[in-house]
């Protein structure tokens, strides 16, 4: 089977800034892979360029073996690190337009994610409180049956109950043939479910293997290691 | 995906221009009642009162409803393509050209309809004296074109082709003066207002100094050439925003493109 995922010598920059650097990645299907590095590194760049909300410099990216575009779009599900929906819209016209638009969401495990949630579908984003409104997004992201999960700190800034019904929400949700790309600087939350690791600093990849293999090469776990890594 | 990208943009602004519309409405029929009762009892001072102060709200009401629409369509515009919720709209499935064309025509279709009903509204305060309107702009045709040696039908095509020209133009460059404020990582605001006056100037002072030009040449040719000078003008005029028009739509599906600077 080939790549899910591809990128060939991506680089993007800002100007003179850099973003991501010569960046050579192959990933699979049915993996959970932590995509770590301190701030700067180029976690979100690398983000924005899988999901077609950047342009490379130069090199590509290829999804399937399809270059970015509508193709790809509608075979990532990406969740952002900010609240990105309307607020005027309530919650059912949110789902409404993510199933018009994306043909592989799942309207009944929408419902049944907010209802266990206890969130009702007529309310309006407005009037919901952060947390809610990102358990919203969750909730939506994960309805989809996509070929890849981007999510971009998807744990940061909860608190550790909703940390841990986050991480219960993907792992129970995502699609299994599928690969999840998790973006966070809290790995001792997201380090049990890694299948693989991928570390990446000012820009460059450092390091991708899996999460045993890491282990097992540092002698500690993915947490320990990074914190070795990136010491200030 | 253009139908379904059209069909939430005009969806997403529906309910407030509803509101507006019901709003000219009601003020239509407010300010029918009170010309009605200014006219009947004109010797009374309160009713003359009241009727220009309904008159007063009338007008606030409908240069509102045109500055409502237009705030709504634009803002709709920025944050949906280059606010937070740019996040969504560009990770859909659906091209950038879609994305852009679909904003454009919400736009156009919203600002049309209030530009509809404004006029509407005029006509039906005016009553019977929007026959006093119409010979007002008969009389203005035969002012303009008796004078002149110019093919009246020609020149009034041309008029409102160059009216709905300039309006498809006004909103490409708002739309091109918002990607251009994309180029700058503060004040993005300031700078989408400033592009805006600077496109609007350019093509202003470019099209006086066409005009200026065929002024000249055609003076040469005596009086009779004055009607060909409108004709040209206007014609040069529809050009000059047709290509602005084009080139600000390349601008702004390639700034969607490859040019994208989300928060």
């Amino acid at each position: 089977m080939g790549a899910l995922l591809e990128c060939r010598n991506l680089t993007k920059r800002y100007g003179n800034k850099r973003g991501v650097e010569q960046i050579n990645l192959v990933l699979g299907s049915g993996r959970i892979i932590g995509l770590l590095g301190p701030n700067g590194s180029g976690k979100t760049t690398l983000i924005k360029l899988i999901c077609g909300l950047l342009t490379p410099t130069s090199g590509e990216i290829l999804i399937n073996g399809s270059k970015i575009g509508p193709e790809t779009k509608a075979q990532v599900a990406y969740l952002p690190d900010v609240t990105y929906l309307d607020e005027s819209m309530k919650v059912k016209q949110i789902l409404d337009y993510f199933a018009d638009f994306y043909p592989d969401f799942n309207m009944h495990r929408a419902i049944d994610m907010l209802e266990a949630l206890g969130i009702n579908p007529r309310e309006r984003l407005k009037t919901m409180s952060k947390g809610t409104k990102e358990k919203v997004q969750l909730i939506l992201v994960m309805s989809r049956d996509a070929k890849l999960y981007v999510l971009d700190e998807p744990i940061g800034g909860v608190d550790p109950a909703a940390r841990d019904f986050i991480l219960h929400t993907i792992l129970s949700n995502y699609n299994k043939e599928a690969s999840v790309i998790i973006s966070t600087h809290l790995i001792s939350d997201i380090e049990q479910i890694l299948d693989d690791v991928i570390v990446i600093r000012e820009g460059h990849i450092l390091e991708v293997s899996g999460k045993e293999a890491m282990c097992n090469k540092y002698g500690c776990s993915i947490n320990d290691m990074f914190r070795e890594v990136f010491r200030c | 995906m253009l139908g379904k990208l059209l069909k939430y943009d005009l969806k997403s602004n529906a309910v407030i221009m509803c509101i507006v519309f019901a709003a000219v409405a009601v003020a239509t029929v407010g300010e029918k009642v009170a010309l009605y009762f200014a006219h009947e009892y004109d010797d009374n001072p309160y009713i003359g009162i009241s009727s220009m102060s309904m008159t007063m709200i009338y007008a606030m009401i409908l240069i509102a409803a045109v500055f409502i629409a237009v705030f709504l369509v634009f803002r709709r515009f920025y944050n949906n393509c280059f606010g937070k919720e740019g996040y969504l709209t560009f990770t859909l499935p659906a091209k950038a050209t879609h994305i852009y064309w679909s904003k454009y025509i919400s736009a156009l279709i919203i600002l049309t309809a209030v530009a509809a009903i404004v006029i509407a509204s005029l006509f039906v305060v005016a009553g019977n004296d929007a026959r006093d309107i119409l010979g007002f702009f008969k009389d203005i045709k035969t002012v303009m074109f008796d004078g002149i040696d110019v093919n009246p039908v020609l020149l009034t095509v041309l008029y409102i082709l160059s009216v709905v020209v300039s309006f498809l133009f006004f909103i490409s460059t708002v739309y091109c003066a918002i990607c251009i404020g994309q180029n700058f990582k503060v004040h993005t605001l300031i700078a989408s207002i400033v592009a805006y006056l600077i496109i609007s100037w350019s093509v202003s002072i470019l099209l006086s100094m066409i005009s200026a030009v065929i002024l000249v040449v055609s003076d040469r040719f005596g009086d009779t050439a004055f009607g060909k000078y409108i004709i040209i003008s206007e014609i040069v005029q529809i050009t000059v925003h047709i290509i602005g028009m084009i080139a600000e739509h390349f601008y702004c599906i390639h700034k969607m493109k490859k040019g994208l600077n989300l928060k």
